[in-house]
């Protein structure tokens, strides 16, 4: 499998080197664009959060900072406590992205595999969701929340986040439709369960894509403010993002170059997981190996 | 007999399968909708414990009597042509990272990037990009001896310097999605047309493009919801001004909600904006039908 | 082979990571309930806005040791809540029955929690209340004010110095020193980052009350169906304004840069002038702003020096005591108590201007802005009329400052326009 794939590497290299070097170098070209565009901005925090305000005030955000002074940072690791900010940001990603990976499969293997009635109503509530709009709706939301008894504890960001929603569905539903039905038929000929069609067949050829929304999905809570913020006010359920809430929102630190020291912190795990994980977004989804 | 058993264990995985996702969403979804509508006929100031009814005196108001708001929607538009726009040139260069450029694999990660960041983070980092005093886009303007642009002052621009921030951010996770298409396209379709010698532009138009219509059309719809939902990128950056030159639709409806104390009007307009985004999505996916 | 293996464990530790995310998770919630009330032990919940009396009360003096002291049965919370979401939490939590047990509310939203709180009409902190009384929503007193807040004009010493400037007595004078800075081209006179439209307040929406000479002048106008006609103090007072939008004495572009970059450039010292109120002192002084160099003095917008001067003195924080609170007796004996002693140690303190008869307060650094001026202070008040018509017609008058700066439309269309939308906004 794996020297399979390295070969296709190897001839897809062979024929981009084939086709022609004025193209290629245009191309690369657009990319080294598109890669300033993209890091202009992240440099320019960078440089901010070794920044005095003075100097904010008076020199140009391009300059790079002339020394690497930390005091910003200091300054943020001080008035927030990070480290409980990470370890409740790394739960509710663990938690949420197991979670709703199983609960996003199961309901995309049911609604390709089986024909039952209200199927399309079903599709169309999960579409419903989809469109829902945030923050209006909060007002029921935080209601329910503190009837069912969650409210200030983790499980209230983790019971919004597990929920499949539609973009998945449809996402493992493209996936599912590629891998022939002749295959769960063998299995069911074999005497396997519809459950164990599911465990041992359906969620491993959907890995792959799994890794992808994974990391989406992972992306996406550790990046939310407005859920743990509502949710969870206790200082012990603080999140990375709700501390960078609170870094904005806190003279002490809602000043230029702090608040880009608090971006900064709360980027890199962020970035980590991203840095860790990326070939899993990408090579992942070649290697799935769909047709087999 | 064994039909029988296949069909009870079909139903039985049905229950066991879609029991947890059907609560979630109903608890957190469809139960919020239900009080959004109700609240809609009433007059509610979101606070008060009487909530008056008044029939359709909100959906009046937004239809007969809220210029502001439609003059809004105008806004969401400029995110939305802009997205569409961009999507031509998203798929291209994600058919690019395909393993069609040099470093493919460097650049992809640099192009996700921006996705990984906290919305809040970016706003920052765009807001000295900006900003009138010593921003970075009108130093590079006065380097190049041309004329200072208010990017976020002026009110025929701000609307177009924000929709470049979302384009930064969110462009990333549409390149994905065409990505995985283009990955999970069996490789010896492909090769196949490579091997006739056909262009990367050809590859791409005639035997790519068609393959991955599902993809097209899904991300298509998610531009329409994300860009008449948009709302963190103004509220953040220039919260909605100047003088509501900015103001999206969601942003509308939260001032409306919150700031001017008019619940039951806000849920309206959240309804509003639902059916507005469904006959979108509606009309755009019999354009794209009829177009391929 | 090797793969499927993979696969299994995989999923197994998927399942495994799961439960014991759930788990941990579950188990974070049950430290979290509050005492029963059988023991006749009570958690009082707190919620707060303010950084400087959150510092205060978690760590340089102790809230809840403080009380213990006095009652050791209850226990108090305090939670700090961002102060942009602050308005917004509430009132969700409001629905849901969550609120606090003890919170302050923003004045601006004062009368919408007219049924929500309890009267605190019979306190003896009410009765020492200086302010209590004049903030009455319906006849009863549901919060009392913590702190009293003037408006200033913040000036870097050094720069009037170089420019041989006077502090300006008069509207004219103002703009005229102004103006002499910008001549010099090489500081921004005053720093306005009106991207953020809320930094105009104490322009567009005190300037009317001054020229009134009423902290309730928006009160009496939404008694009025076009008060926005020229000669009302509303008018007279933004045509001053729109004098000094059109002097252009904030820089390059004012619209196009916010809150943060205006305390850069003052705190850089290159601006001269900034207009704000007592609270921005603590906020200069943090980011490393240096006292020697730092004046203040009152915004003087009268014609002439025979015209009397008003200032605006802005009552903040109602701490009050929802009708959902299973502890309102405990609540409100902790209120007695919190304006007492304490109040005036931490008023001290955290050097706000005090709202209780009986605390001194002397603030050497904004006297000075006093001396030598007659000052008449108007104390800022909403009611529930004006609320309503605000909300009706969505009157944000910040918006209308960033329109003027703007410079497109003509004052007299501004207003034209305001009289009408004012006018049906009452009629409904």
């Amino acid at each position: 499998m794996e020297a399979n794939l390295d070969i296709k590497k190897e001839t897809t290299i062979n024929i981009t080197k084939r086709s022609g070097s004025g193209g290629e170098a245009l191309k690369v070209l657009l990319f080294i664009f598109i890669s300033a565009i993209v890091i202009l901005p992240i440099l320019i925090t960078v440089f901010a959060s070794f920044k005095s305000l003075p100097q904010i005030g008076s020199e140009s955000a391009l300059k790079p900072p002339t020394s690497l002074n930390f005091e910003n940072y200091k300054e943020v690791l001080k008035s927030a406590n990070v480290f409980v900010g990470f370890k409740n940001s790394m739960i509710l990603v663990v938690a949420s992205v197991v979670i709703n990976s199983l609960l996003s499969t199961m309901v995309a293997y049911c609604l390709t595999r089986f024909d039952f009635k209200l199927k399309k109503a079903y599709f169309a509530i999960f579409l419903v969701g989809l469109i829902i709009p945030g923050i209006v709706t909060e007002i029921s939301r935080f209601g329910l929340m503190t009837n069912i008894g969650v409210y200030d504890t983790l499980l209230a960001p983790i019971l919004i986040y597990a929920g499949a929603d539609l973009m998945q569905i449809y996402i493992y539903k493209q996936f599912l439709e590629q891998v022939p039905v002749s295959v769960d038929e063998s299995a069911m000929m074999d005497g396997a369960s519809y459950f164990t069609i599911y465990w041992r067949i359906i969620f491993p050829m959907v890995i792959p894509a799994t890794a992808t929304l994974g990391i989406l999905k992972a992306v996406d809570v550790l990046n939310d403010m407005y859920i743990p913020f509502l949710y969870m006010p206790g200082v012990e359920n603080r999140t990375l993002s709700t501390l960078l809430f609170n870094c904005i929102t806190d003279p002490r630190t809602s000043s230029i170059p702090k608040l880009s020291a608090a971006a900064v912190i709360v980027m890199i795990p962020t970035l980590v997981i991203y840095f860790i994980f990326q070939k899993y977004i990408f090579s992942g989804i070649a290697a799935g190996a769909v047709k087999e | 007999m064994l039909k029988n058993n296949v069909k009870m264990q079909k139903n039985l995985v049905l229950v066991t399968f879609l029991f947890i996702p059907t609560i979630l969403i109903s608890l957190f979804m469809i139960y919020p909708l239900i009080r959004l509508v109700a609240l809609s006929f009433t007059s509610w100031d979101g606070l008060s414990l009487t909530k008056t009814f008044v029939g359709l005196t909100n959906f009046k108001k937004i239809i007969f009597d809220s210029p502001e708001v439609w003059l809004s929607l105008k806004n969401n538009g400029i995110y939305f042509v802009g997205h569409l726009l961009f999507i031509p040139i998203e798929l291209f260069l994600a058919f690019l990272l395909d393993n069609r450029v040099r470093n493919s694999k460097m650049f992809k990660t640099i192009t996700f990037l921006p996705y990984m960041i906290n919305t809040v983070a970016v706003a920052c980092m765009f807001i000295f990009l900006y900003s009138s005093q010593d921003g970075v886009l009108n130093s590079m303007l006065q380097f190049f001896h041309m004329d200072k642009i208010g990017w976020l002052s002026d009110p025929e621009i701000v609307n177009y310097s924000l929709t470049g921030v979302s384009l930064w951010k969110f462009s990333g996770i549409h390149i994905i999605l065409f990505l995985a298409a283009f990955q999970s396209l069996p490789k010896d379709m492909i090769e196949a047309s490579i091997i006739d010698g056909a262009s990367t532009f050809k590859q791409f138009y005639h035997i790519v493009l068609p393959n991955i219509k599902p993809v097209v059309e899904i991300v298509l719809f998610l531009n329409v919801r994300g860009a008449l939902q948009i709302f963190d990128i103004p509220y953040v950056m220039t919260s909605g001004g100047p003088n509501h030159a900015s103001e999206t639709f969601t942003v509308q409806t939260i001032n409306t909600a919150f700031q001017y104390q008019n619940f039951g009007l806000a849920c309206a307009m959240a309804i509003v904006l639902m059916i507005i985004i469904i006959i979108f999505s509606i009309i755009q996916k019999k354009l794209f039908n009829l177009k391929g | 082979m090797i793969k499927k293996k993979l696969f299994k464990n995989l999923r197994l530790a998927l399942v495994g990571a799961a439960l014991l995310s759930t788990v941990v998770a579950g188990c974070s919630n049950t430290n979290s309930t509050s005492s029963t009330a059988s023991d006749k032990k009570v958690t009082l919940k707190m919620a707060l806005w303010g950084d400087d009396e959150y510092k205060y009360m978690t760590e340089t003096n102790k809230i809840a040791d403080a009380y213990k002291k006095v009652n050791p049965n209850v226990t108090i919370e305090v939670e700090k809540i961002a102060k942009t979401e602050y308005d917004n939490t509430m009132k969700i939590r409001s629905t849901a029955n969550q609120l606090p047990d003890v919170f302050p509310i923003r004045q601006a939203n004062l009368s919408l929690y007219g049924d929500t709180m309890v009267p605190l009409n019979d306190l003896k902190a009410t009765a020492n209340n200086i302010y209590a009384k004049e903030t009455m929503i319906k006849g009863n007193v549901i919060g009392l004010p913590e702190a009293v807040f003037n408006e200033f004009v913040f000036y870097n010493k050094d720069i009037f110095k170089e420019y041989n400037l006077e502090i300006p007595k008069t509207w004219d004078e103002f703009i005229k020193v102004s103006q002499t800075i910008k001549d010099g081209k090489k500081y921004t006179p005053l720093a306005l980052g009106l991207k953020d439209s809320w930094v105009n307040y104490p322009l567009n929406e005190y300037m009317p009350m001054l020229e009134a000479g009423d902290g309730q002048y928006y009160n009496e106008m939404a008694t009025k169906d076009d008060p926005f006609t020229k000669g009302q103090p509303f008018y007279d007072a933004y045509t001053k304004i729109q004098k000094l939008y059109d002097a252009k004495v904030f820089g390059d572009d004012p619209l196009g840069y916010g809150w943060d970059q205006q305390r850069a450039m003052f705190v850089a010292g290159k601006a001269a002038m900034f207009a704000a109120g007592s609270w921005y002192k603590s906020d200069y002084n943090q980011n490393g702003g240096k006292d020697e160099n730092l004046g203040v003095f009152l915004l003087p917008t009268r014609n002439t020096t025979s015209d009397p001067f008003y200032t605006t003195a802005m009552t903040e924080f109602f701490w009050g005591v929802p009708k959902t609170s299973k502890n309102q007796k405990e609540a409100k004996e902790f209120l007695e108590w919190f304006f007492g002693d304490y109040y005036t140690q931490l008023a001290t303190a955290i050097n706000i201007k005090p709202t209780m008869k009986g605390v001194s307060y002397n603030d050497k650094f904004f006297t000075q802005a006093f001396d030598g001026v007659d000052a008449k202070s108007v104390t800022v008040f909403y009611d529930d009329k004006y609320n309503k018509v605000k909300n009706a017609m969505k009157f944000d008058v910040n918006g209308i400052g960033q329109q003027m700066m703007a410079g497109k439309t003509s004052l007299d269309s501004i207003m034209n326009d305001l009289n009408a939308q004012w006018k049906k906004a009452r009629g409904n």
